[in-house]
């Protein structure tokens, strides 16, 4: 382990001491050791289950360590609550946010912490407030009108309002959690403006996420976490990115990416012809062989979800047909589609793929049904068959067949969904961000189930905002732009550029590589 | 109960790696372990267990309390209650919930005796399952098809269904059976009573159909993220109306036992049913989002309304304050459940 | 991490089983505080107590009572609950439980009332049932079980109850009819009739229509209405037949919420002058009324003297004493057999300041559910 050179005379913000948690059946971590400074972003990352998220917790008061110490400026500390660590200058902005909806950016900026009028103890004072919160957002967020219900506002923009709800409370450490998963690449640019100004204020920042050229482009220091314990803290201009992998996983990753098998059948799986849902997508003209990976490329938004979520039936297209295996079907909803063999793997896992409260079993078998039952009803037995091959085959994680699938990790909450389309035994797999919010071992394991599926003939229809995952993984790439399918290119035709070009389209703005 | 078992285990492995030596601190570690070991088992027996010490309490205060007689009494008065709760517990699940259980009641109640009159018991049991079925089929599809909030629905329906009833009848009871007519609701086989027979059929029923067909598993995955559910092919409005249907026709069996019970079709029967067949389906732990609860929980909501309302009859206090005290057990319950959930994760 | 958190849910158990005995407490832990008000009196009843219907009878044996009415928001059940309260403990039974079902729709809950009783092994029911046929089952159940059961004012279909004791309802309308007549022998009447399907109810618009029928030929009922016995309903309703503008001369309340509900509405109209309300039950509020000029005629239904009369028939029959009853036309096929209460007086404003309500009327500190 090595301990980063740093001025001597500057004493850690906040120093973590041998923290160990444990939780039933794991424990998540193991003597774990930090030190976070002032005007420094420490990275933090790890798979999932590496024990990122206790840690975390355990520094914003969530959770509290069954042993070892937090000191702040030389004191032990011991946070009970949330509540107790935002008092001593820690604040936490998780992946959910946690802002009111319907209260407007000034309110939520205050939530908690209202200006009472000097005289009338009672009322807040409403001028004084308005006034604070424009100062604090106009040193990040100078765009924001305040008195917005921060439910009208972008993701970005809402996680900008936290970030200043933050800055007026004084924090002197500000935990990011996966901050850039929900942003495009412009909004991402900004978050990195606000967090260099937020550092030269002398303000610490941790910084938690699966993206590790974020953690190059962004960072001071790097902490690699696997399986509770801590590999090492390095100077981010002392590592590349193949040595944080490598510290994460344990291993080489010597293939990133399955190898593309020759010899695909050219049978059709899908066929769009003219597929319009204003102002969504419009005209789409698309094909997905059999044993083929399509990839929808361009900038997050060109309307690239919207259609896939209308191939499924989520939403039902107004204008064109669809054709399913060579026929032209009429699609009303999933329950068409899925009869049909198609199944989706949504973009957010939480809102529409996992079942919270049911079992990692249930979930799994839910598109399935028809095919383990019997006359409407299931016998257990079946299901818990059904579930042993799948598990085994995907290599999910669980305590056993009937946890609860909200206990399970990202990662595995997204090898379940996977599970539920190929237990239903899709012959057309349609995934939106597949390995959003996944760690880097599941990554890789996910590309190569993908790979897999279509070696066994089936088609997929993919969208990923990362790039180097379309290009890595698509036989086939449509580039989108506002809604329009701009560009077909092969394997062999796309790369970085000529898709960047295609999907900024006469504007062209260099991606940050 | 399947979580019961879950969270020994994870006790148990938790205990185990404590004994590994990982620390120093192993000791008190332990004996904390004990403590929250103590603590989760207490929650995870939770109603069962409120439901014993309720018995104790009245059994002190009370002995005919614990009589065998008694014992018979009361599962009679629970069984009736029961078969409600049972009928509730399917749109819960859905993510709903349906306040006109006692109008259909009442609805039920004057059509199986009209039917009886002129066709004969079985005629009236089935007509009295029909009529009740039939307002589930309305509130489900006036539900799924309009998307209107099962609230508004079933309130409306809570007042058409009453007043169905009043005008089917005149608002005058109906009268004049044979003495077969009594068999459903007091009548007994062996030393069980026929009220706690049809409940313990409809449970056994109603637990296949949750846990064991397909129609459960849409269900409970409907009211569990009903987004999710739909994207996986599961015809959630369906599932959703279904479920209202399966409450009316459940509704239909209990008011058919009620009917018999009171041996006339009364239109006010029922009044107020709705709202302790939900106040036991939530002590049973539903959760009222939907897609959380399970059906054998219910019976033990049941229990403790049925045990409550008996012990303090027989202890002579008040209904009003009978009353307050079925809602003091609906929040307790419910603010138990939420620790008993906590503790676990 | 869950020691606080336990110590927290133990105060919460511990807290709601407090509350459980506190409720215990005050419903059942006080036996030995049921001192009836009006106290000081010599114990044992006279004839003239019981109307001179009976002969009063002191217990043999055991006598341990319970009630089951239908609810106690109308005074009446109220004044029955007392008048049985009363007259047991002059003659020496005690009163375990007093139930009431909440409203004439529980029948549900007053038939697991009445079982209830039976677990508790009472001697005898006091049984104002919520429904004639509905509840002959439950009634025939507590008699098989030994108990013996009295119907108060409500009667049921059964056989095996030993007595009923009722108003004698008709007799409410008849003379309702003959006052009407004497006034104004044209006279247009509207009626309020109470709730469809009630025997008392349409026993006592029986009697009065019989005897319009009968003997005055130039009344005309003119408006005709079922409700719940409810002052607010009533009140609309007679408010609408007002806002008509037909004329009314008498308006016909078979229960006093009604007539309370008719007078209201007269007196916000200003037309308490040009009718009359005549309306059964006296009650406080009737007799308020009554003095205020609202209400011209008060029917008396002696619902004190109705519970007295219970106790003194379960007494009676758990002594083994015959009782003759005159035999009368019985109003309800069921029970076999009942006593009927015929001479219960009229008071109209005449009367106001020398009227006597200890046969109509619960003394004002007595509380029904602490017998």
């Amino acid at each position: 382990m090595t301990t980063p050179t740093k001025a001597l005379d500057e004493r850690p913000l906040l120093t973590a001491s041998h923290i160990r948690k444990a939780y039933p059946g794991v424990l998540a971590l193991d003597a774990v050791s930090l030190d976070l400074y002032g005007g420094e972003v420490h990275a933090l990352v790890g798979e999932n289950g590496a024990g990122k998220s206790t840690l975390i917790k355990i520094l914003s008061g969530a959770v509290r360590p069954d042993g070892g110490d937090l000191l702040m400026g030389g004191v032990a500390m011991s946070f009970n609550s949330p509540v107790q660590a935002r008092r001593s200058g820690v604040a936490t902005i998780y992946q959910e946010g946690s802002l009111v909806g319907e209260l407007t950016v000034e309110e939520n900026l205050f939530l908690g912490q209202e200006l009472n009028h000097p005289r009338m103890r009672f009322f807040t004072d409403r001028a004084r407030m308005a006034k604070r919160a424009r100062s604090a957002l106009d040193e990040i967020a100078p765009q924001i009108d305040i008195s917005t219900k921060v439910r009208d506002l972008p993701a970005d923009q809402r996680q900008l309002v936290e970030i200043g709800r933050a800055l007026l409370a004084s924090m002197r450490l500000l935990i990011l959690d996966e901050p850039t998963s929900s942003l495009n690449d412009r909004e991402i640019e900004r978050l990195f403006d606000v967090v260099e100004r937020l550092k030269g204020k002398g303000v610490g920042v941790v910084y938690v996420t699966h993206k590790l050229a974020e953690v190059q482009q962004i960072s001071d220091k790097v902490t690699v976490l696997r399986d509770g314990c801590l590999v090492a803290t390095r100077r981010t201009d002392e590592v590349e990115i193949p040595d944080l992998i490598r510290m994460m996983i344990g291993r080489d990753l010597s293939e990133w990416f399955p190898a593309v098998k020759s010899g695909s059948v050219p049978q059709e799986a899908l066929r769009l012809r003219g597929l319009s849902r204003p102002p969504a997508f419009d005209d789409v003209d698309l094909v997905v062989r059999k044993g083929e990976i399509v990839g929808l490329a361009g900038l997050e938004g060109s309307g690239q979800s919207e259609l896939l979520r209308a191939v499924v039936g989520a939403e039902v297209a107004s204008v064109g047909t669809i054709e399913l295996f060579g026929e032209t079907v009429r699609i009303d909803s999933p329950v068409d589609t899925v009869r049909l063999g198609v199944a989706y793997i949504p973009g957010d896992r939480q809102r529409d793929g996992v079942i919270p409260a049911l079992s990692v079993r249930t979930n799994l078998a839910l598109s399935a049904l028809r095919i383990i039952g019997r006359n409407g009803f299931i016998r257990p037995r079946d299901e818990e068959e059904l579930y042993g091959s799948i598990k085994e085959q995907l290599d999910i994680r669980a305590r056993d067949s009937r946890t609860a699938i909200r206990e399970l990790s990202g990662g595995n909450q997204q090898k379940v969904i996977l599970g539920r389309a190929i237990a239903a035994r899709a012959r057309l797999f349609v995934l939106d961000e597949p390995t959003r919010g996944v760690d880097v071992g599941a990554k890789s394991h996910i590309y190569q189930l993908v790979r897999d599926l279509v070696d066994q003939e089936a088609g997929v229809l993919l969208f990923s905002s990362e790039l180097e995952e379309v290009l890595g993984l698509c036989d086939v790439v449509y580039v989108m732009r506002t809604g329009k399918v701009v560009a077909r290119l092969t394997r062999a035709e796309a790369s970085e550029e000529k898709i960047a070009k295609l999907a900024f389209g006469d504007d062209p703005v260099p991606r940050s590589a | 109960m399947p979580q019961g078992n879950e969270s020994e285990t994870n006790q148990v492995t938790e205990a185990g790696r404590e004994d590994d030596g990982l620390s120093k601190s192993s000791k008190p570690s332990s004996r904390r372990l004990e403590f929250t070991r103590l603590s989760a088992a207490l929650l995870q027996a939770g109603i069962p267990l409120a439901a014993v010490l309720l018995c104790v309490f009245f059994a002190i205060q009370e002995p005919r309390f614990a009589t065998l007689d008694n014992g018979v009494n009361v599962a009679r008065q629970f069984a009736l209650l029961a078969v409600f709760a049972f009928a509730q517990a399917f749109p819960v699940l859905g993510g709903g919930f349906d306040i006109s259980i006692g109008s259909q009641v009442g609805l039920a109640s004057v059509v199986m005796a009209l039917a009886t009159q002129s066709w004969g018991l079985a005629a009236g049991l089935g007509m009295s399952v029909v009529a009740a079925g039939g307002v589930g089929v309305v509130n489900g599809l006036t539900i799924s098809t309009f998307g209107v909030s099962p609230f508004v629905v079933t309130l409306g329906m809570l007042s058409f269904a009453r007043g169905l009833a009043l005008y089917i009848s005149d608002g005058v009871p109906i009268y004049g059976f044979n003495d077969n007519f009594g068999f459903l609701g007091e009548g007994e086989i062996g030393p069980l009573s026929m009220p706690f027979i049809i409940a313990t059929a409809v449970f056994v029923i109603g637990w296949i159909v949750l846990n064991r067909t397909t129609y459960g598993r849409h269900l409970y995955a409907t009211g569990g993220n009903v987004e999710a559910a739909r994207l996986a092919g599961i015809p959630v409005r369906r599932v959703k109306a279904i479920s209202y249907i399966l409450c009316g026709v459940i509704t239909g069996i209990g008011a058919a036992v009620l009917t018999s019970r009171v041996d006339s079709g009364q239109p006010n029967l029922g009044t107020g049913l709705e709202l302790e067949a939900l106040a036991a389906v939530i002590i049973g732990g539903f959760a009222l989002g939907g897609g959380e609860g399970r059906l054998g929980n219910v019976v033990w909501g049941a229990i403790i309304i049925s045990i409550l309302s008996n012990g303090l009859n027989l202890l002579r206090v008040s209904s009003y304050i009978q009353l307050m005290a079925i809602g003091v057990v609906i929040v307790t319950a419910v603010v138990l459940d939420g620790w008993r959930k906590r503790v676990r994760t | 991490m869950q020691s606080k958190r336990k110590s927290v849910l133990l105060r919460w158990v511990l807290t709601t089983m407090v509350l459980l005995l506190v409720a215990g407490a005050c419903g059942g832990g006080d036996d030995s505080a049921d001192e009836p008000s009006s106290g000081g009196e010599v114990a044992g009843s006279t004839k003239a107590d019981l109307g001179g219907y009976l002969d009063p009878s002191a217990p043999e044996g055991e006598c341990k009572l319970g009630m089951a009415l239908p609810h106690f928001r109308d005074p009446f059940w109220v004044a029955i609950a007392y008048g049985a309260a009363d007259e047991a403990r002059r003659a020496g039974c005690t009163i375990e439980a007093v139930y009431e079902a909440g409203g004439y729709e529980n029948l549900d809950t007053q038939i697991e009332q009445v079982e209830d009783l039976i677990q508790l092994d009472v001697d005898a029911i006091l049984f104002a049932p919520n429904d004639y046929e509905g509840t002959a089952a439950i009634a025939d159940r507590a008699a098989d079980s030994g108990t013996v059961v009295i119907n108060l004012a409500n009667m049921s279909a059964s056989e095996k109850v030993a007595y009923g004791v009722n108003n004698y309802d008709p007799a409410v309308g008849e003379a309702m009819a003959d006052w009407v007549a004497e006034k104004n022998p044209d006279a247009k009447i509207a009626v309020l009739s109470g709730p469809a399907g009630a025997n008392w109810a349409m026993d006592r618009v029986k009697g009065f229509e019989d005897r319009i029928a009968e003997s005055h030929p130039g009344l005309e009922v003119v408006f005709e209405k079922s409700t719940d016995v409810d002052r607010a309903v009533a009140q609309q309703v007679v408010e609408d037949w007002l806002v008509t503008g037909d004329q009314i001369d008498a308006i016909i309340a078979v229960a006093a919420p009604l007539g309370e509900g008719a007078g209201a509405a007269l007196e916000a109209e200003g037309r308490e002058g040009d009718t009359d309300v005549l309306v059964s039950t006296l009650n406080e509020e009737t007799l308020n009324f009554l003095e205020q000029g609202l209400v011209d005629y008060v029917q008396s239904e002696r619902p004190v003297l109705t519970g007295r009369l219970g106790v003194q028939l379960a007494i009676k029959s758990l002594n083994g004493e015959e009782v003759d009853l005159p035999s009368y036309e019985a109003l309800t096929p069921l029970p076999p057999k009942i006593l009927y209460i015929f001479d219960a007086p009229v008071y109209t404003s005449d009367d106001v300041g020398s009227i006597e309500t200890s046969n109509d009327m619960a003394p004002e500190d007595f509380d029904p559910s602490d017998v």
